[in-house]
C-alpha cells in the first residue's frame, strides 16, 4: 500500500469513533433542517441560528482542531506527533500528504453538511463562501498541528505561541472582513472581494502547511524538545513571567496537606492566568486602536472566548495534569503511601477552589479595565451604572460577583467526581449523557416553540409550563435524596469516610444555608412578592427564602463530594 | 542473629500497628480478570517473615498485577489478600506505613528535586529516619538539588530505593528493580536487598527477570505461569530437587519419561542434544537413567540451574507445546 494511503488510514483508525459520533450528530442536523417547518412560523431565522451551530459546530471543531496524529501536552517541550510515525521510516512528504487529505476530506464533509443545512434555507448565501470556509479552515488545521507536533525549548512555549498565533489569525481576519464589507458595497467590486477572500484563504494554506512542514522536520530531528539556545528578550521576560505565575519551590508550611497541596500545584503547572493575561494586553491595544464597529463587534465576541477560555483553561489545567506510567493521576509515591484517601480529598478541593477563585478575580479584573479602556474610547459610560441607587448598584455587584463564583465552584465540583475517577469511557458517558439531556431538552423546546403561531399562545404555554414547577422541583428533590443515599451506601460502611460524610454534609449544610442569607440580604426589597408571584402561578407561591433554599439545595452537589474519596480509590486500583 | 531479628520486628510492629504472624504476605485462592481474560487464577502464596522472596515469571505472567494486590493498587475478583496481617485496600492506612515499594517504571514525579522526595516522605512515614536517608543520598552521589529529570536512569532507581526503604519497612516490594539499570546501580540495590533482609529482618519480594540477582539475592523462588504459582520452592532446595541431563540420540525421536529413575519435568532440544529436567521426590538417585536404548547416551547429568528450572516452569502450557512441535 502507499505511504501517503498508510498515513490516511491512520489518521481515520485513530479517531474514528468520536469522529463517526460527531457525524451523525451532525447529519441529525442536516435532517431537522430539511424537515422542520421554520418558514412558516416567522421564526425561522432564530431556530436556525441555534440548530446550525449546535450541530455542525461540534464536528467542524473537532475536524479542525483534533482530528489528527498529535497527541501533545500543553506544558510540554515534546513533540505531540505520534511516536511511531516520527520515528518511523515514513517519509515526511507522505505524513504530510496523508495528514492533509484526512483532515481535507472530513473538514470537506462538514463543510457539505453545513452548505446542506444553510443552503435550503437562504437564497442568499452565495456558494462561493464555501470553498473559503473550507480553505479557511484547513489553514486553521495546518496550524494547529503545527503547534501539536513542534517540539519546543520551554514548556510553556506552546501555550504562549498558541494565543500569539491566534490573536494574530483574528487580526488579519478583522482586517480581511473589513475590506470585503468596504467593498461589498460597490457592485462592481464584488468579484474583487471575492478574489481578496480566495486570495487571502489560498495564502493562509501555504503559509500554514509550510509552518507544519518545519515543524515536521523539527519533530524528527528534536522529539523530546529543542536544545537550549540564547533567546530573545521578549521570550526572556515571558520566562520571568511565567516564573511569577509558578508554584513556588517549596511547600508554603511544614505539614502534610501542605505539602500534598504544593505537590497538587505543580502536578498542573500550565501557566493559565499568564495566558489570560497574553490574551488580554494585545486586546487592550486593538480596543484603543481600531474605530471600526464590526472589529469591535468581533471583539466583544473574542472577550466571550476569553472569559470561557481562561474559564475551560483553569478547568483543562486539571487535565493536562502530569499522570503517573499507568495512566494514574494519582501519583504511585502518593497511591502507596498510608496517607488517607480523605486527607487527600480535601487538599485537591482546597486548590479547586483556589484555582478557580483566582482565575475570577483575574477575568472581572480584565472586565473592568476593558470597561475602562472602552469608556476612554467613548464606547461605553459609567453614568448608566452610576445613575442606579447606591443599594442596588452594591447588591447588584455583590450579588452577582458572588452568584458567579457559587455558580463555577459547584460546577467544579459537580464534575470532580468524573476527573478523579480518570476512567475515559465514564467521563466519556457523562459528557455524552449531560449533552443529550441538556439538547434534547433544548430541541423538545424548539419543536414546541416553532409550533406556535403568535406571541400569545407562546405566553400562555410558557405560564402553564410554570405550573409545573412545584412538581418538578419536588421531583429533583426527590432524585437528589435517593442518589444520596446511593452515594452513601457506597461511602459509609468504610469508617474511616464516615467523618468525611459528616463533614461534606456539614459544609453543605453551611453553604445552602449561606446562599439563603445572602439572598434575603441581597435581594432588592420590594421585588420578592411580585417577582416570585410571576414565576409560580399554580396557586403556591413561595417565600423568597424558601426559593432559594429549594434552588441552592438542587444546585449545590452533595452526592458527587460524598463519593469522592471512593472515586479516587478507582482512580489508585486502576 | 535470630533472636536480634525477631525483637525488631515486634518493636517495629508494635509502631506501627501491625500485628505479628508468621508471614509477612499471603495471597489465598486469589483471582483477577481482565476483559474476560484470566490474569491470575487461584493463587496461593505464603510470604514468610524475614524472608526474601524472588517472584519468577515470563513477561505478561501476572507478576505486576500480584504485587498491585499487594499494594492494595486492586481488588481481588475473588480470594483475598493479607499484609502484615491487614487487608492492603481495606486498612491501607496502617499496613502501607509499614511497606515499601520500588517500581520498574520511572514512577516518581520528575519535576521534583531529591530533597523533595525526602521531605515528603518525612512527612508521611512515622518511622522515616530522615538523617539515615540523606546519608545514604550521599552515599549513592546524589545531589539532593537536582531534579529527577536531570539524573541518570540509575540515580533515580537509587532515589526510588531510598524512597522504598528510608522508612525501615517491613515489607520491601520491587517490581523489577534493575530493569534497565547499569550493573553498578543493579549492586546498590541488590546489596540494599540483601543488608535490609539479613541485618533488619525485613521481608522483601523481588520480582525480577535478572535470575542470577534473584539467586544472589533471594531465599524462596516462586514462579508464575498460566496464572499460576508453578513453583514455590526455597532457593537451597533447588539443586537437591532437581537435576538436568543431557542426552544424545537419533535424530526425529524423543527421550521417554521412563527411562529415568525420577519424573521428568521437562525435555528440550538444544542443537544435536536434549536436556532434561528432573524432579527427585525422594533424594537425588545416581545415575539419573534406569538404562537408556541404543543409539542413545547420556553426556552430562548436574544439579539444576535456576536458569533451567525456571524455563521449565515459567514456559505456558502453549509455549511448551509450541517447542515441542518446532523440534518434531
Amino acid at each position: 500500500m502507499n505511504d501517503v494511503m498508510t498515513v490516511y488510514q491512520w489518521v481515520f483508525l485513530r479517531n474514528h469513533r468520536i469522529m463517526i459520533g460527531l457525524l451523525a450528530w451532525a447529519i441529525q442536523g442536516v435532517l431537522i433542517m430539511l424537515c422542520s417547518p421554520g418558514e412558516l412560523t416567522g421564526w425561522g431565522d432564530q431556530i436556525d441560528g441555534l440548530i446550525i451551530p449546535i450541530t455542525q459546530m461540534p464536528l467542524m471543531g473537532y475536524a479542525v482542531l483534533a482530528f489528527g496524529i498529535g497527541n501533545p501536552r500543553l506544558d510540554s517541550t515534546q513533540s505531540g506527533l505520534d511516536f511511531f510515525l516520527a520515528h518511523g521510516p515514513l517519509p515526511s512528504r507522505s505524513i504530510l500528504r496523508g495528514v492533509l487529505a484526512a483532515r481535507a476530506t472530513l473538514i470537506g464533509m462538514s463543510t457539505l453538511l453545513m452548505a446542506g443545512c444553510i443552503l435550503p434555507r437562504s437564497s442568499e448565501t452565495s456558494l462561493l463562501a464555501f470553498p473559503v470556509l473550507l480553505l479557511l479552515a484547513l489553514s486553521c488545521s495546518c496550524v494547529v498541528d503545527a503547534l501539536a507536533w513542534r517540539p519546543f525549548m520551554e514548556s510553556w512555549h506552546r501555550s504562549v505561541e498558541g494565543v500569539a498565533i491566534l490573536l494574530a489569525g483574528f487580526a488579519c481576519l478583522a482586517g480581511c472582513l473589513v475590506g470585503l464589507i468596504s467593498l461589498s458595497g460597490i457592485t462592481q467590486w464584488a468579484a474583487l472581494s471575492w478574489g481578496l477572500g480566495y486570495g487571502v484563504a489560498g495564502l493562509a494554506l501555504v503559509a500554514s502547511f509550510a509552518g507544519l512542514n518545519r515543524s515536521l522536520l523539527l519533530a524528527r530531528q528534536n522529539y523530546v524538545g529543542m536544545p537550549a539556545r540564547k533567546s530573545l528578550w521578549l521570550v526572556r521576560a515571558l520566562r520571568w513571567l511565567s516564573q511569577l505565575f509558578s508554584p513556588a519551590d517549596e511547600p508554603s508550611g511544614v505539614g502534610l496537606n501542605d505539602e500534598l497541596s504544593w505537590i497538587d500545584k505543580k502536578q498542573i503547572e500550565t501557566p493559565y492566568l499568564l495566558l489570560v493575561c497574553c490574551l488580554f494586553l494585545p486586546m487592550l491595544v486593538i480596543v484603543a486602536t481600531m474605530q471600526n464597529g464590526i472589529v469591535i463587534a468581533g471583539l466583544n465576541a473574542f472577550l466571550a472566548l476569553v472569559f470561557s477560555m481562561s474559564l475551560s483553561g483553569a478547568w483543562g489545567s486539571q487535565e493536562s495534569a502530569d499522570r503517573g506510567p499507568l495512566g494514574r493521576r494519582t501519583y504511585d509515591l502518593i497511591a502507596i503511601s498510608p496517607i488517607q484517601l480523605t486527607t487527600l480529598c480535601w487538599v485537591k478541593l482546597k486548590r479547586d477552589v483556589v484555582r478557580m477563585t483566582k482565575a475570577l478575580l483575574l477575568i472581572n479584573l480584565v472586565s473592568l479595565v476593558f470597561l475602562f479602556v472602552l469608556s476612554l474610547a467613548g464606547r461605553f459610560s459609567w453614568h448608566t451604572l452610576l445613575e442606579l441607587p447606591r443599594d442596588t448598584l452594591v447588591s447588584a455587584i455583590v450579588g452577582g460577583l458572588l452568584i458567579q463564583w457559587w455558580i463555577v465552584i459547584t460546577r467544579l465540583f459537580a464534575s470532580t467526581w468524573v476527573r478523579f475517577i480518570e476512567r475515559d469511557r465514564i467521563a466519556m458517558i457523562v459528557v455524552v449523557a449531560t449533552n443529550v439531556a441538556i439538547f434534547g431538552l433544548v430541541i423538545a423546546f424548539i419543536w414546541w416553540f416553532m409550533q406556535q403561531s403568535d406571541w400569545e399562545s407562546v405566553q400562555r404555554g410558557l405560564w402553564q409550563a410554570a405550573t409545573w414547577i412545584p412538581m418538578i422541583v419536588g421531583g429533583l428533590l426527590a432524585a437528589k435524596f435517593l442518589v444520596l443515599g446511593l452515594s452513601l451506601c457506597l461511602v459509609y460502611p468504610r469508617p474511616a469516610w464516615r467523618e468525611w460524610v459528616q463533614k461534606v454534609t456539614f459544609g453543605w449544610m453551611l453553604c445552602v444555608f449561606c446562599v439563603v442569607l445572602l439572598a434575603r440580604l441581597l435581594w432588592p426589597s420590594g421585588l420578592e412578592g411580585d417577582t416570585l408571584s410571576r414565576v409560580f402561578t399554580g396557586g403556591w407561591v413561595p417565600s423568597l427564602s424558601t426559593a432559594t433554599l429549594m434552588m441552592a439545595i438542587l444546585l449545590t452537589p452533595l452526592s458527587r463530594i460524598v463519593i469522592l474519596p471512593w472515586a479516587l480509590q478507582l482512580d489508585i486500583r486502576r | 542473629m535470630n533472636i536480634d531479628r525477631s525483637s525488631r520486628l515486634e518493636r517495629d510492629s508494635e509502631s506501627n500497628g501491625s500485628s505479628v504472624g508468621p508471614f509477612a504476605a499471603r495471597a489465598m485462592g486469589l483471582s483477577q480478570r481482565y476483559r474476560n481474560k484470566d490474569v491470575l487464577s487461584g493463587i496461593n502464596l505464603d510470604v514468610p517473615r524475614g524472608c526474601v522472596l524472588g517472584l519468577l515469571g515470563l513477561n505478561g505472567a501476572g507478576k505486576t498485577t500480584l504485587l498491585r494486590h499487594f499494594l492494595g493498587l486492586q481488588l481481588p475478583a475473588s480470594g483475598r489478600i493479607e499484609v502484615l496481617g491487614g487487608d492492603p485496600s481495606r486498612d491501607r492506612e496502617r499496613v502501607m506505613q509499614a511497606v515499601g515499594y520500588m517500581s520498574e517504571e520511572d514512577s516518581l514525579p520528575k519535576w521534583m528535586r531529591v530533597r523533595d522526595v525526602i521531605r515528603f516522605c518525612s512527612r508521611v512515614y512515622k518511622t522515616w529516619e530522615e538523617a539515615e536517608s540523606l546519608q545514604r543520598a550521599s552515599a549513592y552521589g546524589l545531589d539532593l538539588d537536582q531534579p529527577l529529570s536531570k539524573l541518570s536512569k540509575g540515580q533515580r532507581a537509587r532515589v526510588a530505593l531510598l524512597a522504598a526503604i528510608g522508612h525501615r519497612p517491613e515489607l520491601l516490594i520491587l517490581d523489577e528493580p534493575g530493569s534497565g539499570l547499569d550493573p553498578i546501580a543493579r549492586d546498590d540495590i541488590l546489596e540494599a536487598i540483601v543488608r535490609s533482609s539479613g541485618e533488619e529482618g525485613r521481608t522483601v519480594i523481588l520480582s525480577s527477570h535478572q535470575l542470577e540477582d534473584v539467586n544472589r539475592a533471594a531465599d524462596r523462588i516462586a514462579i508464575l505461569a498460566d496464572q499460576r504459582i508453578a513453583m514455590d520452592l526455597a532457593v537451597n532446595e533447588i539443586p537437591e530437587r532437581f537435576s538436568q541431563c543431557l542426552l544424545a540420540g537419533p535424530e526425529q525421536m524423543e527421550p521417554k519419561p521412563e527411562w529415568f529413575v525420577d519424573s521428568v519435568i521437562d525435555c528440550r532440544k538444544r542443537g544435536p542434544e536434549w536436556s532434561v529436567l528432573i524432579e527427585h521426590r525422594s533424594g537425588r538417585s545416581d545415575p539419573p537413567t534406569t538404562g537408556v536404548p541404543d543409539g542413545w547416551h547420556l553426556v552430562d547429568s548436574q544439579a539444576a540451574s535456576l536458569k533451567r528450572v525456571f524455563e521449565a516452569f515459567a514456559a505456558t502450557k502453549k509455549e511448551t507445546a509450541d517447542s515441542k512441535g518446532e523440534a518434531t
